[in-house]
């Protein structure tokens, strides 16, 4: 799992909140199994839970589901929320994302008005690189 | 006095103790220790039963007891000049008082998940001392002898308990180093405008923690040694935190306020 080439994977939620405990589960155990800290994982949990629930809070259930896209590269775990149907808009005005990225102390978070997209990107830790 | 209680040694001279505490500083083994720990366990049952109530099993509160007559003999200071029993009476007391605040909620839940949540919490710290750095889940897992999943579903358990009480007893405590001053970091006009608005909508504790945390810089576990809190309370009090700036930071109203 933290051997040199990148992996990818993806999963699609429905646009409720209630789903908020699982997606920090999955965060803990994934992000675990790459040798990230508890505090790390506690920052993690915090940076993509908090995006999770602020495109939720914007989306019209009707949309479906948000899109998460994990791509767990050799320096950097990159996690990508979207909106499938792109109805998802002033990413960027999001003043919440500004206070995530300045909460998390690794990593960043980053919201993408044209893509549609908030990405939330921390390096890989040390101790769990091979 | 239950069935269980250890029994009574005699009461050490203050200069038997310094021995027995110089002795295990210069040769830290299990049979050092364990000559401390059999001294003073009666402490951890007496603590203990002063606390234990309905609902809360005994053996928990002499578990975690024990830890914190563990931390006690750890971090004790023979030149302080404080008797070790003194000393020992704060800390074991201030585990079982964190227990109840960080576990006491999960009588709601499965015993056997209450107690992984517990063990968790007990051996993170001690990992952590004994590492001098926060451990991995891997480290955490492995020295459980959990499963990865099973370690990070004890502690999402304990993220989910907000303590009310807790929140007050803190609001009155003074801050030590750190506290923020707003335009020490590189904020634009914009954002320092928008920064201070948005502190506006937290209570003093929220915001002390917010301005150490975003302003000096200071990590979740330098905020809770200085404010004598564990570092899950200030991730909690961080969730709390944005889920206020989640329904305040909708853009509509910022722009009506000319805020953005």
């Amino acid at each position: 799992m933290s051997g040199p080439k990148s992996e990818t994977i993806e999963i699609r939620l429905p646009v409720s909140a209630e789903y908020l405990t699982a997606l920090r589960l999955f965060v803990s155990g994934l992000a675990g199994r790459l040798g990230y800290t508890v505090e790390q994982i506690d920052e993690l949990k915090l940076a993509i839970g908090e995006a999770f629930l602020t495109l939720v809070s914007r989306l019209d259930p009707q949309v479906g589901y948000v899109r998460i896209h994990w791509e767990l590269g050799q320096n950097s775990l990159t996690v990508t929320l979207s909106d499938p149907a792109g109805k998802t808009r002033h990413l960027t005005t999001a003043p919440i994302y500004r206070v995530l990225d300045r909460l998390v102390e690794e990593g960043e978070v980053v919201p993408l008005e044209e893509e549609g997209e908030v990405r939330i990107r921390f390096p890989r830790p040390e101790i769990g690189r091979s | 006095m239950t069935r269980s209680d250890p029994p009574q040694p005699e009461a050490l001279t203050p200069e038997a103790e310094r021995e027995l505490f110089e002795t295990y500083r210069s040769d830290p083994t299990e049979r050092n220790l364990n000559r401390i720990l059999s001294q003073y366990e009666r402490l951890v049952y007496k603590i203990a039963q002063k606390y234990h109530q309905a609902g809360v099993e005994m053996d928990d509160l002499v578990q975690v007891g024990m830890m914190g007559l563990w931390l006690a003999i750890q971090r004790f200071d023979l030149d302080k000049g404080v008797r070790f029993t003194t000393y020992a009476y704060q800390t074991i007391q201030g585990e079982i008082l964190r227990y109840f605040r960080d576990c006491e909620w999960a009588m709601r839940v499965p015993r056997s998940l209450k107690n992984r949540c517990l063990k968790v919490l007990k051996e993170r710290e001690k990992l952590g001392q004994e590492l001098g750095r926060d451990p991995t889940l891997q480290e955490l897992s492995e020295a459980l002898g959990l499963s990865l999943e099973e370690t990070a579903e004890a502690l999402e358990l304990g993220s989910a308990y907000h303590p009310a009480s807790i929140v007050e007893e803190l609001e009155a405590r003074p801050v030590g180093p750190g506290g923020g001053v707003l335009g020490s970091t590189p904020y634009s006009p914009e954002e320092g405008v928008l920064f201070n608005q948005l502190m506006k909508q937290l209570s003093p504790l929220e915001e002390k923690v917010m301005r150490m945390r975003i302003e000096d810089g200071l990590t979740q576990q330098e905020i809770a040694d200085i404010l004598g809190v564990s570092q899950m309370y200030i991730s909690r009090l961080q969730r709390r935190v944005l889920e206020k700036l989640r329904t305040w930071l909708d853009p509509e109203i910022l722009e009506e306020q000319g805020l953005l």
